[in-house]
């Protein structure tokens, strides 16, 4: 009899490592693959009578190893979750293979860490890089950051010279062209030369319409800002609730800051966008009209008046 | 005595021809016009046609009333002005021309308008063509709009 229960109990310890050994592994493919875990779907898992406190000291140093960018590089620790010798399944030892959520978060926490100092550094970049001379982002009166837009219609009898000479123009300036067609032009160009751009571009023809519009980013610029610092914040604490936390308990704040970090891209190209619009100013060239400027026939109380347009002229010539 | 006779009857015929119409003009260099045509007309070889058309001055308005009251019009429905020129003729009569840009088909057009006014009268030089065949002739049509002048 007590050889028999010997055995019970040595068929019943095996059958928890293949259950643990499956589910671990299980977890592990989940947090490789990135799959979203959502409450009801996490793995059940098994809880043996006989198992070890959460935190052993002999699993103390696998976590911090797991924590350590060595660690995270070997493929060893992360493909395998269970090795034959870690026969006690415990709640910290899923935490073994939790350490690819963790090793993500991780990674994660410091991408959204860097967040912020990223976009200043974006935003400085932009104007490095992309923004040409020494004129920077349009700031008006008091620093504001402003995104300029005009639209000039001019007539020309040569097209193809004119936007040459416009191309060759706008290359001194320091801009370039995002759009060429035959029919428009899309021009980016630092905002203090764009009135010498204009001015350029009229003189090719006869200016037949011209409009300008100033946006004011400062506020959207301002608010995204704040977003960020508190998404920062809100993903440390997430990080700081990694201590103590169980495998499920773990899955959830991932999930969390991977959203959390996702919001931060987003607000970080948020950014980046409205940066890059306020550092050029944008010129569109129409060579002709365009479909919106249609002719709209109306009465004139002036009767002779309403023979006078280009469709009578020619129906009657 | 006969090229006199000859010189004579010449201009007899065509100051005959020339009542048929209540004003006269030189035709641009480069207009080919229609002989058989009662209103002036005429054409260039790339299509810019040019015509001239009268119509009553009714209500009685002056060349500024009249030229005011056309770009209104005109701009209103989406045409561009993108000229008014006013002068006299070599026959010291006033006239504005008022060229308009609009979209025609797949290309822009130019539509100009010369306004010349008398006590009962509206007299229209009206031209039209593509923007860029219309250009080269701006100067030739110029040119012969100051030799309009009022017959009779």
């Amino acid at each position: 009899m007590p050889s028999n229960a010997l055995l019970k109990l040595q068929l019943e310890r095996r059958l928890v490592r293949r259950v643990t050994a499956s589910s671990l592994i299980a977890l592990a493919w989940l947090a490789a693959t990135g799959a979203s875990l959502a409450e009801p779907a996490l793995p059940t898992q098994p809880e043996p009578a006989n198992t070890l406190p959460a935190k052993t000291p002999a699993l103390a140093p696998a976590a911090a190893a797991a924590k350590t960018p060595a660690a995270a590089k070997t493929p060893a620790a992360a493909k395998t979750p269970v090795t034959g010798k870690r026969a006690q399944p415990t709640k910290a030892q899923p935490g073994a293979p939790a350490t690819d959520p963790k090793q993500t978060t991780d990674a994660a926490a410091k991408d959204g860490e860097q967040a912020d100092s990223d976009v200043s550094a974006e935003h400085a970049a932009s104007t490095e890089n992309q923004t040409p001379g020494a004129s920077g982002p349009a700031t008006g009166e008091s620093g504001r950051l402003t995104a300029i837009s005009a639209h000039v219609l001019v007539k020309v009898a040569n097209p193809t010279d004119a936007r040459h000479a416009i191309l060759a123009e706008l290359e001194k300036l320091g801009g370039f062209a995002s759009l060429i067609t035959e029919r428009n032009l899309e021009l980016k160009v630092p905002p203090a030369e764009l009135p010498k751009l204009t001015a350029f571009v009229a003189e090719q023809g006869l200016l037949v319409d011209k409009s300008l519009a100033r946006e004011d980013l400062t506020l959207e610029i301002a608010t995204l800002g704040g977003q960020l610092k508190s998404k920062r914040s809100i993903l440390a604490e997430l990080r700081s609730f990694f201590n103590g936390s169980d495998v499920s308990a773990t899955l959830k704040i991932e999930t969390s800051m991977n959203d959390l970090v996702k919001e931060l891209e987003g607000v970080k190209g948020r950014i980046r966008v409205l940066s890059e619009r306020a550092a050029w100013a944008r010129l569109n060239v129409d060579f002709e009209f365009r479909e919106s400027q249609r002719i709209t026939y109306l009465d004139s109380q002036f009767e002779w008046l309403n023979s006078v347009n280009l469709e009578r002229f020619l129906e009657e010539f | 005595m006969r090229q006199w006779q000859l010189g004579l009857g010449m201009g007899v015929a065509l100051a005959l021809g020339g009542c048929a119409r209540p004003y006269d003009m030189q035709m641009p260099t480069s207009f080919r016009a229609y002989d058989e045509s009662r209103p002036l007309k005429g054409i260039t070889p790339d299509g810019v046609m040019l015509k001239v058309r009268t119509v009553d001055n009714y209500p009685k308005g002056s060349l500024e009333f009249w030229t005011e009251a056309m770009s209104e019009h005109l701009v209103r429905q989406g045409y561009a002005l993108s000229s008014k020129r006013c002068f006299k003729t070599a026959s010291s009569l006033a006239g504005c021309r008022l060229d308009f840009l609009l979209p025609h088909g797949s290309q822009d057009w130019v539509l100009s308008e010369t306004v010349f006014v008398d006590a009962d009268n509206i007299h229209l030089v009206e031209a039209a063509g593509p923007y860029d065949r219309f250009s080269k002739f701006d100067q030739e049509l110029q040119q012969a709009l100051l030799t309009f002048k009022l017959s009779g």
